[in-house]
């Protein structure tokens, strides 16, 4: 200890320690300190920050999901508008040769993108299967069925109009667009997207003070660390910053989990999914959400953990700090 | 450096620790500081690094007021003091070298240099072979000489060492307080709280002492 000696540059070097470490360097570096800090801190209690994380993930999984089924049912919707024409029923009177005619001058209206005519007997067929009794033996002759034209109306066709123009032709007995039917479904769309959003903020909120509590506990454990870092000299900023990490670290890796449980979600119910869709000869499946959907969704929840531990910090780091 | 003038302290709830203290340690002087158990010495080394605001007079700090100073100023003036705390004040749950090196990484040190020169204290204070100890497994003479490492790494232009030893043998306490004569000799300005009179005298140092509140220089 009694070397001192050696110490001679001490003297020169004396008071210039305050402007030692300034600027960009001592920034990055700082950053750095806080960075492996925090994530020191989060594997150095495995458990409780685990659990944290699983909440959160949890927390998100949720309005994740049903984001995800919102907008897949959404886009279904848009399928049926363009699939989902009209159906365009001929008087019976109407002989094959007139129904394939009027087929083809129908597919010369601008408004229609296309014309499938349904003879009795595929429509017979068709109908029987779908009751389950197909081949009892019905014959032609006791067709009851008209002639059915499916007309598929361009994109941009006005139903309403559209099936006003084709009532007026003499063959033709009766159009249906079931309109009220595709309004309805909309509105259900928008609910549930309402809902989304809804649950979504409700659960945001939740996320963030549950990231917040975390990080008020860890303040609160590291009362003491704390108040020798600031006898030291530690600048508020510089404490208060392996905690924004942690709260970056508990969003992001929440973000993760949940983009995971959805993904699992998706497989668990992939099978059932795919038997409902083929019912209706549709595709419809819980894709996962894109790539950059992803990482916009891991860059946002990071935020938002900035943002809930800046709230416990500051709150926190006020009453902790020592006598000023 | 340090100026106090007609300083008083009171703590909530408890009678007055420092009653009227005025003294001047000019730059790159050494004082001791004596007085009874209770006498008001930590209380005074903390009001010079703003542990603890004055409740009547005034501390100057290189002839700035400190009361004057806002809270965003308070870790500047702390990073120029060095302080030995009687109860160490270690972080529990870093390790030696962590431990020394934290003013450094709070000024923003590299790493190589944090290394450089935390091995260079430990050495100075014979823990280098306990760097990558917790302090939990250190003696109480061991921490506190964690604690002596740390308060001279960042090489502050004052040091204030309370009791710092109070854990330790007598030669390692001798040879301590010699250490701190050559700091001072070497331009650190030094005030040194201690029970240990015998020890004190034989420095050739100003000896103050605190008695009922007040300050008597010896
Ligand atoms: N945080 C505090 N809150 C209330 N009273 C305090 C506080 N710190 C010290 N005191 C009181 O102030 C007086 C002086 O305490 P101080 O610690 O300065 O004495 P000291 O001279 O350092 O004693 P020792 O030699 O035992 O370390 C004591 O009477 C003590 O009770
Ligand atoms: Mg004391």
């Amino acid at each position: 200890m009694a070397r001192p000696r050696k110490n001679k540059r001490s003297s020169q070097q004396v008071g210039r320690l305050a402007v030692a470490g300034d600027g960009f360097r001592a920034w990055s570096r700082h950053h750095g300190y806080s960075f492996f800090s925090s994530l020191g801190e989060l594997i150095r209690r495995p458990v409780s920050a685990g659990m944290t994380v699983v909440v959160l993930g949890l927390a998100l999984t949720l309005p994740l999901g049903l984001f995800l089924v919102v907008g897949q049912i959404s886009q279904l919707t848009q399928g049926i508008d363009r699939f989902n024409g009209l159906s365009v029923f001929l008087e019976t009177s109407v002989t094959e040769d007139e129904a394939i005619r009027l087929s083809s001058e129908l597919s010369t209206w601008s408004e229609i993108l296309a014309v499938d005519p349904i003879s009795p007997a595929e429509g017979l067929t068709e109908a029987l299967g779908h009751l389950g009794v197909a081949g009892t033996g019905f014959g032609p002759e006791d067709n009851p069925l008209p002639w059915v034209l499916e007309v598929s109306p361009a994109m941009e066709a006005n139903l309403e109009a559209l099936s006003k123009r084709l009532m007026e032709e003499t063959a033709i007995e009766q159009v249906i667009v079931d309109l009220a039917w595709l309004a309805r479904l909309d509105l259900l769309i928008h609910l549930g997207e309402r809902v989304v959003y809804v649950v979504g903020v409700l659960l945001m909120l939740a996320f963030l003070f549950v990231i917040a509590h975390s990080i008020r506990m860890e303040v609160h454990h590291r009362r003491h660390q704390i108040e020798v870092m600031a006898l030291v000299g530690a600048t508020p900023a510089f404490i208060r910053r392996p905690f924004l990490y942690s709260g970056f670290w508990f969003g992001v890796s929440a973000a993760i989990l949940a983009l995971v449980f959805v993904v699992l979600a998706g497989w668990g119910v992939s099978a059932p999914l795919r038997g409902l869709a083929d019912s209706y000869q549709i595709s419809l499946a819980l894709n996962a959400p894109s790539v950059s959907a992803s990482l916009g969704l891991i860059l946002g929840m990071g935020c938002l953990g900035i943002l809930g531990a800046w709230v416990a910090v500051s709150q926190q780091l006020s009453g902790a700090w020592p006598r000023d | 450096m340090i100026q106090f003038d007609r300083v008083a302290k009171q703590y909530p709830g408890t009678g007055l620790a420092l009653s009227d203290v005025s003294f001047t340690l000019e730059r790159g002087q050494m004082a001791f500081l004596t007085g009874h158990s209770g006498a008001g010495k930590s209380t005074l080394l903390k009001l010079i690094a703003l542990l603890e605001r004055p409740t009547r007079g005034q501390v100057l700090f290189d002839g700035r007021n400190v009361a004057k100073l806002s809270t965003r100023h308070v870790p500047y003036l702390r990073r120029q003091i060095g302080v030995i705390f009687q109860d160490h004040r270690l972080l529990s749950d870093q390790r030696v070298f962590d431990n020394v090196a934290l003013p450094l990484v709070i000024a923003g040190v590299s790493y190589t240099e944090i290394k450089r020169r935390v091995r260079a204290a430990l050495d100075k204070v014979g823990l280098l072979e306990k760097e990558r100890l917790y302090p939990h497994m250190l003696s109480g003479g061991e921490q506190q000489r964690v604690g002596i490492a740390r308060a001279i790494i960042a090489k502050p232009a004052v040091l204030l060492a309370d009791e710092p030893t109070g854990n330790l043998d007598p030669e390692l306490s001798a040879q301590l307080m010699q250490f701190f004569v050559n700091l001072n000799e070497l331009g650190v300005t030094v005030l040194v709280a201690s029970h240990d009179v015998d020890l004190i005298a034989r420095l050739n140092q100003p000896v103050w002492v605190l008695k009922e509140g007040q300050l008597t220089h010896g």
